[in-house]
């Protein structure tokens, strides 16, 4: 007999019955479905006199013995809600009927039953960007994705996914929808690249173009930088700093350029090994020109110097023949011969080619050991020209000759000061005296500090003499003495 | 580089030499020096003065000067001794004496160098005779020390015969002899009478001319001389009690216009 059958029949039979309370199910209507997690509202109407409570009881027969018990409501409230996977109704078979008794009460009531039918499986569909992912599902093999597996029973899952190459995968999910869907992830097994850098400068640094860029920023001593980079210490100063990154299976190119000054590129391939660490030590040597010097005296009458960080350092024919190698920027030079001027000259080099510089050197003059002896600087110190035209011992001796004497008169001219203003101290003393004995006393005294000055005023000309006398006499020696053309 | 010449040789230049020279006004070897000095301004000399009071006035040439000054320093009168010396240049004078007196003033440095001494000499003529006076007319003196005072007669005319009593505190002033002043003295025939009341204090004397070719004297002269001790006191008088008379030759009463005493101080 079909359930629309079984209903009919039963309307019949309660009605035959002469159910005289009339309680009446007004929702759900018979043939209503519900999902599994729907909200089932049973609504009832019941005369005003009836009051009291109403038991609920669903069941999978219309037997008495068969039925459950959901509830015990007052029938004043008219509506009860119960969602459709109601612990009561979860072992059901999907098909039951609804039940409303009036408790405590002899008389049948009149009811109507309604059946409900509801679903318990779905559908899940198993996807992965993986091709061909075996799937297990609660131990039983189910399919290779992309597939769709029906009729799952609701509950919990344990699912497998697995693939040669892959790690395992193994989750579970709660099956609760018609249709599910499920992404497969499966990871592949990976090793360690460890990149160093030992010169600690900024770079542009990428595995397989993916960018690993160590940003440098200052002192920090053992700690975690920038994008995972990390600096390795033995003291307060860092000395290298190491990024590891993990990598699948695979040949990776690591390329790296400097990025705020002039260096050669780095390129390096490394095949990563699961389970396995490789180092890549990252170098980025500075970009460097060619210097060809030429000058007009052989090599073994010059001394040429390469200032190099505030030091001037002597270079050797061997350092620049057959060129200097020079990195970018401008590199100051000084040039040295014995009677001969010294030349300063600079090269700025900025791309890798050869850069050839010819320099001349001049004899030095004997009009430039005088000039240099009359002006400056030999107005200030004699003897200038002296070191001018290497004849340092000589030059030395004007210059010591001098600076005694100059010493001289500012000995000269402070006791000067002192003695005169003494004097002046005492000779005001001696003119407001108005007793013998002061006027004696200060006059003695006023004497006395004006003598000594006097005495150092012309202790004073006779060093500014001497000075003027030594000053013109590095001019003489410079005139007749120098070697000088 | 011309600046550091410039320096050398500015430094070089500006030592000049400490001249040393004397210049202090009150150094002898100051070549400028002018020695101290001393003006006597009032009153000049040869004066005549109708004060036996008189402010002596004086300066010096300099700032700050010294000065002292000394009465009839020659002639023992008033005073005769030299002040102090002080920065003062005015002094007032009492009790001078009718007659030529004199005053001195002397200046100095601080320094000790001093002026010579100038002097004037001025006329006292501050009594119209006829006059009693005494001469000195006040005197200076030591606890129980002599000294004289002369009973003058001032500026008489025909004066014959004199009478007077003085008056003093006997608790002051012991009075030793009374003698005849020289102005009767040059008559052959005078007499000379002094009564000497010692506890009351009082002098009486009586003198006169008696006969002869000039029973009678003009002008001024001494009609006795008192010899005292001095007790001790700060300041003494002897005074007329004013029953002092002067007669003429013919036994005519002249009228005397001033009894002035003496004054003693210690």
């Amino acid at each position: 007999m079909s359930v629309i059958m079984k209903l009919i029949f039963f309307l019949l039979l309660i009605g035959s019955l002469g159910f005289s309370q009339s309680l009446t199910i007004t929702s759900p209507k018979n043939g209503d479905s519900f999902e599994y997690d729907e909200m089932i509202e049973i609504k009832w109407e019941a005369p005003s006199y009836l009051q009291g409570k109403v038991k609920i009881y669903w069941s999978e027969t219309q037997r008495k013995s068969d039925y459950k018990e959901i509830d015990e409501v007052n029938i004043a409230e008219g509506s009860a809600f119960y969602f459709s996977n109601k612990e009561d109704f979860k072992n059901s078979d999907g098909e039951i009927f609804l039940i409303i008794q009036r408790s405590g009460v002899d008389e049948s009531v009149k009811i109507e039953i309604a059946p409900i039918i509801r679903s318990r499986t779905g559908s899940i569909r198993f996807t992965s960007r993986i091709s061909n992912v075996k799937v297990s599902l609660n131990g039983k093999y189910e399919g290779t994705t992309p597939f769709t597996k029906k009729e799952v029973r609701f509950g919990s899952i344990i699912i497998k996914a697995e693939k040669s190459g892959y790690n395992d995968n193994t989750f579970t999910i709660n099956h609760s929808l018609k249709n599910t869907a499920v992404d497969i992830k499966l990871s592949q097994p990976t090793g360690t690249l460890r990149l160093v850098m030992d010169e600690l400068i900024a770079a542009d640094i990428r595995v397989n173009n993916i960018q690993h860029n160590n940003m440098f920023v200052g002192w920090r001593g053992n700690a975690k930088l920038n994008d995972g980079w990390v600096y390795i210490t033995s003291s307060s100063k860092p000395t290298s700093h190491r990024k590891l990154i993990k990598l699948t299976k695979g040949n990776y190119t690591v390329k790296a350029t400097a990025i705020n000054a002039k260096r050669s590129a780095f390129v390096r391939e490394v095949n990563i090994i699961p389970n396995s660490q490789k180092t890549v030590s990252i170098n980025l040597p500075e970009l460097q020109g060619k210097l060809k010097l030429n000058f007009n005296l052989s090599w073994n009458r010059l001394a040429v110097s390469h200032e190099v960080d505030g030091n001037n350092n002597r270079l050797s024919r061997s350092d620049v023949i057959p060129y200097l190698p020079l990195k970018y920027g401008t590199h100051n030079f000084i040039v040295k011969s014995p009677k001969y001027e010294t030349k300063k000259f600079s090269v700025n080099i900025n791309s890798e080619e050869i850069y050839a510089v010819d320099e001349i050197l001049l004899q030095k003059r004997k009009s430039t050991a005088l000039r240099k002896n009359i002006l400056f600087p030999g107005i200030i110190l004699p003897g200038t020209g002296q070191l001018y035209s290497e004849n340092r011992k000589r030059g030395l001796i004007y210059m010591a000759i001098h600076v005694a004497l100059a010493y001289g008169i500012y000995d000269s001219y402070s006791k000067y000061a002192n003695y005169s203003d003494e004097a002046n101290i005492y000779k005001d003393k001696y003119n407001s005296a108005v007793t013998n004995s002061a006027i004696d006393e200060n006059w003695a005294a006023y004497k006395l500090n004006a003598n000594k000055a006097n005495d150092a005023s012309k202790l004073m000309i006779t060093f500014s003499s001497g000075l003027v006398a030594n000053w013109l006499a590095t001019w003489f020696d410079s005139l007749f003495f120098s070697e000088l053309e | 580089m011309l600046r550091k010449i410039f320096v050398v040789a500015f430094i070089s230049l500006s030592c000049d030499e400490v001249v040393i020279e004397p210049t202090n006004p009150l150094d002898p070897n100051n070549p400028d020096y002018i020695e101290p000095q001393i003006n006597i301004l009032y009153p000049t000399d040869n004066a005549t003065i109708n004060s036996s009071s008189i402010t002596f006035t004086w300066e010096g040439n300099r700032d700050g000067m010294l000065f002292r000054y000394a009465v009839n320093l020659d002639t023992g009168g008033n005073s005769g001794e030299w002040s102090d010396w002080s920065h003062d240049k005015s002094v007032q004078v009492h009790y001078f004496d009718e007659g030529l007196n004199s005053f001195s003033a002397q200046s100095k440095y601080t320094t000790g160098d001093s002026s010579s001494i100038s002097n004037i000499f001025f006329e006292v003529d501050a009594v119209e005779g006829p006059s009693l006076l005494f001469k000195p007319r006040a005197q200076r003196v030591e606890l129980n020390e002599r000294f004289f005072f002369n009973v003058i007669a001032e500026e008489v005319d025909s004066l014959t015969a004199t009478s007077f009593t003085l008056k003093y505190n006997p608790d002051e002033l012991i009075i030793g002899t009374v003698t005849k002043g020289s102005f009767f003295e040059a008559a052959s025939n005078m007499i000379f009478h002094h009564d000497i009341n010692q506890l009351a204090g009082e002098i009486t004397i009586i003198t006169a001319l008696l006969g002869g070719e000039i029973p009678m004297v003009t002008g001024t002269g001494s009609l006795a001389e008192i010899e005292v001790f001095a007790k001790s006191f700060s300041e003494a008088k002897i005074e007329f009690d004013g029953s002092e008379t002067f007669r003429g030759p013919s036994n005519n009463i002249i009228t005397i216009k001033f009894a002035i005493g003496g004054l003693v101080m210690q």
